[in-house]
């Protein structure tokens, strides 16, 4: 494990009956880092997520959270990290002020920690009306504050943003990128909202079928161009002198698109194509938005 | 885990259902003291019209058989032939009406006017018909359906009996109103008929989601993604369903135990009461009446097992409950097999033969702590503490097991 990995978790395997919903999930998040985690329903976002809070249990495979082992360390490894899995889990009965003051106290957190809290969620006098009357966006930053009350260097969010209006939306990225700024966290985080993890993440993590499988290229710093060139054919091989045959697509009779990891092997191949007389009527680089890699992954299937 | 039990309890307090359902079972309390209390005061009343109703039959059935004597007497042969084959024990059967005539009439007299005779004179006069009846009863002359409907099944009658015999022969300050409402009678009539099975269906209601309000709610998701075991976590939530089931009732038990004896004194412990001889048996036999032969013993030692056993029950239920919560993490599901298995309970005990041996294996059976100790069923206590005590041991490892290895999923 290396010393700036916050979580690792190796090889997690996870069966319900004999459906295997988790396949050898193994990856690291680092400190101060938001990593995006996205998936069809049913791909094992959750049930991830779940095994790295221990709320399930892993058929095998390891999870370590700043350095314990969550299955052997439990009470170490909990004490570091924090969890809103799907909607805040809060008591209905209670205030937002005696939900945070009960699990303060269980945590032994001083009052002054409690105070900061409590001013945190902005909720002002509501702090004292039952939790079952706060709206969604009221509970969400309960539970966050919540979740913050012990300085967690880690926090796991499962779709933080359900249920959020654009406003509550706006606010919790706002927040999460201050948290990471003034906590030192590191974050994982789910959702629904492509957009949310484009804006957010510095890095993300696809799964499907309970497999991680292999990060878009478009998100490792690829550049995607078109280009209309009165010889696409001969234009094309001169790039694949360069860059792999699969990474160069004709469309049509006249365009290329290609998938181009540095900006010297354009410039090189667009010497090469000019020095051949091919005329370049058009060039375009494609903007690739997060929605568009999803597609890529995932095809069809729909969050 | 002094902290989690803490947290326990303050949850447990919060919760809007349980306060309503502690508000519930102090009312139950209060309701059980003021029904006692006027039937302590309608006593006289009542049993002068019981004693009315049954001298009144019993003069209608005298009035029949006088005519079928004279015809016995005075009659054709034919006719005493026929008497005699259809009715061989028919001077005893009359005896037996006149009896229970004289003794209805006396009773009667005796609770229209207390002053002219003595409680000794009552409680001899009751032994006098409580025996007639058994007699009745042995003869035929009375079915047991119609003595069960007069509140006088035949072991009821034997405990009276032998209760009355004592108090006559140790010459006993009698207290000659059942319902007299000490401190001490209060506690025991909390043992008896449906008193025992209201408070367990209330803590049942009280404890019953202990686990699965968490589940939900959801903040199990809180709850139980802080740093301690989850071993802790199910002990600190038995240990909150135990203290509040049997605390609440113990509290609320002293209390009017308290109220009831500055009201109308604290009563004697040394009070004679009847229990099975039979109670510490392990082993059911055949044989019912090995079970229904009863002992004198005091008020106190009657209330220290009645208490026992009903403590033992009710964590049993309480366990059960939670087995099939934690099992199931649905409240429908949890509410419907207890309901299941209290109305098996009311069934077994209502319709089926006091005196078959699956009473004794059903542990709801020791919820009639009353019936259990006066061998008005065949279910040992001893037997009944076992088959309590290996559900509760049971339940509780079951329980934990599943609690501490279970894939919360949620979305109950």
């Amino acid at each position: 494990m290396s010393e700036n990995h916050v979580v690792t978790v190796e090889n997690l395997n996870k069966f319900y009956g004999k459906r295997q919903v988790l396949k050898d999930v193994s990856f690291y998040i680092d400190k101060n880092e938001i990593v995006g985690f996205i998936g069809p329903n049913g791909a094992g976002k959750s049930t991830t997520m779940k095994c790295m809070c221990n709320l399930i249990f892993p058929d095998s495979g390891t999870i370590r959270i700043c350095g314990y082992d969550i299955l052997k360390e439990r009470d170490k490894a909990l004490s570091c990290q924090a969890a809103l899995i799907e909607s805040p889990g809060l008591y209905m009965d209670m205030s937002g002020k005696e939900n945070i003051k009960l699990i303060a106290k269980m945590r032994k957190v001083p009052d002054a920690r409690v105070n900061e809290l409590i001013e945190f969620t902005g909720l002002d006098k509501k702090i004292n009306l039952k939790v079952g009357k706060y709206s969604m966006g009221m509970k969400q930053r309960l539970g966050l504050a919540i979740a913050l009350l012990s300085k967690p260097r880690f926090i796991i969010l499962d779709e933080p943003t359900n249920g959020l209006d654009p406003t509550g939306i706006i606010d919790l990225r706002n927040t999460l990128h201050n948290l990471v700024k003034e906590e030192k966290l590191s974050i994982l985080f789910s959702s629904h909202q492509l957009g949310e993890i484009e804006k957010l993440a510095n890095r993300i993590i696809c799964i499907n079928n309970g497999r991680i499988i292999d990060t878009p290229q478009a998100l490792d710093g690829s550049m995607h161009y078109i280009l209309q060139l009165s010889d696409a054919v001969k234009a094309k091989n001169i790039f694949a002198k360069r860059i792999k045959e699969d990474k160069i697509e004709l469309i049509g009779s006249d365009s290329i698109k290609v998938i181009i990891d540095d900006q010297p092997v354009l410039s090189q191949s667009l010497k090469e194509i000019l020095d051949e007389d091919i005329t370049l009527l058009d060039i375009n680089k494609m903007e690739l938005d997060i929605e568009s890699i999803y597609k890529e992954v995932y095809g069809d299937h729909h969050e | 885990m002094s902290r989690l039990i803490q947290m326990e309890l303050y949850k447990f307090m919060k919760q809007r259902k349980n306060q309503i359902i502690l508000a519930g079972l102090f009312l139950f309390f209060l309701g059980v003291v003021i029904y006692y209390s006027y039937e302590q005061r309608q006593y006289d009343f009542n049993m002068r019209s019981e004693m009315e109703s049954e001298y009144y039959n019993a003069s209608a059935v005298v009035d029949s058989l006088s005519l079928k004597k004279d015809r016995l007497e005075k009659g054709t042969k034919e006719e005493v032939e026929e008497i005699k084959r259809t009715s061989p024990d028919f001077y005893e059967e009359y005896d037996f009406w006149m009896n229970e005539k004289d003794t209805s009439f006396k009773l009667f007299y005796y609770y229209k006017n207390r002053k002219v005779k003595g409680a000794e004179y009552c409680k001899k006069i009751e032994v006098e018909k409580y025996k007639n009846l058994l007699i009745g009863w042995e003869k035929g002359f009375m079915s047991k359906d119609q003595l069960i409907s007069r509140g006088q099944e035949p072991t009821e009658l034997e405990r009276q009996i032998r209760i009355n015999q004592y108090l006559l022969k140790n010459k006993l300050h009698i207290v000659d109103n059942p319902y007299q409402l000490t401190g001490v009678n209060f506690l025991f009539l909390m043992l008896k008929g449906y008193m025992p099975m209201i408070l367990l269906v209330i803590i049942i209601l009280l404890c019953m989601d202990i686990f699965l309000s968490e589940m939900e709610e959801g903040s199990y998701k809180l709850y139980l993604t802080q740093p301690f075991s989850r071993r802790k976590a199910f002990l600190s939530k038995i240990f909150v369903a135990g203290i509040t089931s049997i605390g609440s009732v113990v509290v609320l038990l002293f209390a009017f135990f308290g109220i009831t004896s500055i009201l109308n004194g604290v009563g004697s412990m040394k009070y004679p009461q009847t229990m099975t001889e039979g109670k510490m048996l392990l082993s059911l036999t055949p044989d019912s009446n090995l079970l229904g032969k009863l002992d004198i013993t005091t008020t106190g030692k009657y209330l220290m097992l009645g208490y026992l056993l009903l403590a033992l029950v009710i964590i049993t239920t309480v366990m059960v409950t939670i087995y099939i919560s934690v099992l199931t993490d649905s409240t429908s599901i949890t509410i419907g097999v207890i309901t299941a298995l209290l109305l098996l309970g009311f069934v077994l005990s209502s319709f089926l033969d006091t005196t078959i041996s699956l009473h004794a294996f059903y542990p709801l059976t020791y919820i009639n702590v009353y019936s259990v100790l006066n061998a008005q069923v065949n279910a040992p206590l001893l037997l009944g503490l076992v088959v309590n005590g290996l559900i509760v041991f049971v339940a509780l490892i079951l329980s934990y097991q599943r609690f501490c290895k279970k894939d919360l999923l949620g979305g109950c």
